[in-house]
């Protein structure tokens, strides 16, 4: 009853605009004044939750796409992926999909690729004149793409919580991440027959091979990130580092625009915006001690069980128990919170802790384009100018391809595993 | 006056991140041998870390960085709206204080316990907390008491 109590009361702290990790930290303050136990043990959990070097790979991430961003390797990404696809039935669609793909190997983060490219892709799509609200949803939907190829800041966290490994939780997520490209260009191409959408002439073989040559350091930083991490010389932490430097080096020497100002900037805001996911993961912290007394994962655990008792079953519960408290929860706090109760149980079922963290971080992407608490909407919905109900509206079709490769992914594991398995052997 | 895009928090907060990621490359170079490794290197990372973390907690607030779901309050009238981010602000500062008060206990509770490699005391790391949380408190105080505040940032 208790912890009924506690989890509504969060809840309702977030719905009147308290920021997130405040939420937690107040309500855990709570919980801790009102059952009079350890409240200075839980508060010191706040440090000891960040103290952790693996987590460290989540700001140097954010650097590196920060760094991409200030320069011109966003808009050069665009130009390619523009003469790949622009002539395509869809035209920009198209491109802004496949430009997401392309940014997400330098990227960890979707709210980094909607606000950073999704702003470049708005700007692209109103000047063809797109319907506003259909280039809205794309940017929205294509961004989801960031956390899913490599690399990637909720498989980091993910592999923080489980041990599972976060190069192999990397590669794991390629091949999803492609189906799901493929996904989102047949609906679009689907879509784009029943309405006209304006096309880019097909460009030459000489533009594609121009906009290749001067995109291809940017393309080449999963491989470096990859490679590293399974050539044995970095951990996936110090990956992120090399990733960074790498970032700098290709801006410095190919595109020539990075000042010092422009990097101190990126540097500030990186600092800046690392500082709010640790103080989410310092409430995560304090909350994870809450759920450790109440037996929340035991809960949790008997809960699932009693609706699933073979892998295949597991999965579909978990996935549908994610994708209705994603809805109104936000993507690390679930990671941190909820998720470390389903690995004992899925390890105990044979099931692949990468299996199981590409799958949950593909519904936990899902759940952020989902409302009332859909983070990238929030983003989009704000970059595009486009207001929130015509963007829910607009998205929510694009939900059935991302649905149909969640089930696939479900039903054949050889889609997530067989590159780890391929590299690792 | 317009408020200063950048703080002496911020950029210490940025000077850390920027030291740890050169602790990174110092460990990375010493495992390659290129010349010895150090021991303390990992531990050393994590305490910039965690440094950067508390000291940019006070730098969000005053860019309101802060993760936070507006969809109910962008219901409301504009007056309703102002009033609950300011009892939100009020609330969040005395959350604050509290937190200066429990870190510092935290501060005194591992004062005689030595880190493991870098031999110094324990309090060196858990005193990020309590002076994150001060920070964040006196931003928050001057918010409330009607200081002009720094648009959200955005990349220039």
């Amino acid at each position: 009853m208790t912890f009924l109590v506690f989890i509504i009361t969060w809840m309702l702290l977030i719905f009147v605009g308290i920021p997130i990790a405040v939420s937690m930290i107040l309500v855990s303050v709570g919980y801790f004044l009102y059952t009079g136990i350890g409240i200075n043990f839980a508060v010191q959990r706040i440090v000891d939750g960040l103290n952790s070097f693996p987590i460290i790979a989540v700001p140097l991430f954010i650097l590196a796409a920060s760094i991409f961003n200030s320069s011109s390797i966003t808009r050069n990404l665009f130009g390619f992926a523009t003469h790949l696809v622009g002539h395509v039935r869809g035209g920009l669609g198209h491109v802004n999909i496949l430009a997401s793909l392309f940014f997400s190997g330098m990227s960890g983060s979707a709210v980094a690729d909607a606000g950073g490219l999704g702003k470049i892709e708005a700007e692209a799509m109103q000047k063809a004149g797109y319907p506003h609200d259909l280039a809205a949803a794309l940017t929205a939907v294509s961004s989801i793409l960031g956390p899913l190829v490599p690399p990637s800041i909720p498989m980091v966290v993910y592999g923080v919580v489980s041990g599972a490994s976060i190069g192999g939780l990397f590669l794991g997520g390629v091949v999803p991440g492609v189906l799901c490209t493929l996904a989102m260009m047949i609906m679009l191409y689907i879509v784009a027959g029943r309405i006209s959408l304006p096309v880019h002439p097909r460009a030459t073989w000489r533009q594609i091979r121009k906009s290749f040559v001067i995109s291809f350091p940017a393309l080449m930083t999963p491989v470096v990130i990859i490679g590293g991490i399974f050539s044995g010389f970095f951990s996936p932490t110090e990956a992120a580092a090399v990733t960074v430097l790498y970032a700098i080096a290709i801006d410095l020497l190919v595109y020539r625009e990075l000042t010092w100002r422009k990097l101190w900037d990126a540097v500030y805001e990186t600092a800046m915006m690392s500082s709010t996911i640790a103080l989410i993961i310092g409430g995560v912290s304090m909350m994870g001690v809450v759920m450790a007394r109440e037996k929340a994962p035991e809960q949790i655990a008997s809960l699932l069980m009693s609706v699933a008792s073979t892998p295949t079953e597991f999965m579909f519960a978990v996935t549908a128990l994610l994708l209705i408290l994603g809805c109104f929860i936000e993507v690390l706090a679930l990671l941190l919170v909820l998720v470390p109760s389903f690995i004992p149980l899925a390890i105990s079922l044979g099931i692949d802790p990468v299996y199981l963290g590409v799958n949950i971080i593909f519904t936990l992407m899902i759940g952020t384009l989902t409302p009332p608490m859909g983070m990238i909407l929030f983003v989009v919905s704000k970059s595009h100018g486009v207001e929130m109900h015509r963007l829910i509206r607009a998205t929510m079709p694009w939900l059935i391809p991302l649905i149909i490769v969640q089930i696939l992914m479900i039903l054949f594991p050889s889609l997530i595993l067989a590159l780890p398995k391929m590299f690792m052997s | 006056m317009k408020p200063s895009r950048y703080s002496v928090e911020g950029a210490l907060s940025t000077v850390l991140l920027i030291a740890l990621s050169l602790v990174i490359f110092l460990q990375i170079a010493g495992r390659m041998g290129i010349f010895a490794g150090q021991v303390w290197t990992e531990e050393l990372i994590r305490w910039l870390w965690v440094w950067m973390a508390c000291l940019g907690f006070s730098e969000a607030e005053r860019h309101q960085q802060h993760l936070r779901m507006d969809m109910v309050p962008s219901l409301w009238r504009e007056t309703l709206r102002r009033r609950v981010y300011r009892a939100i602000d009020a609330m969040t500062f005395v959350l604050s204080l509290y937190m200066v008060w429990l870190g510092y206990k935290g501060v005194i509770r591992t004062w005689h316990d030595e880190s493991v490699t870098l031999g110094v005391s324990d309090a060196v790391l858990y005193a990020a907390l309590p002076v994150g949380a001060a920070l964040w408190a006196l931003r928050l105080f001057l918010r409330l008491a009607g200081k002009r505040q720094p648009e959200p940032w955005s990349a220039s």
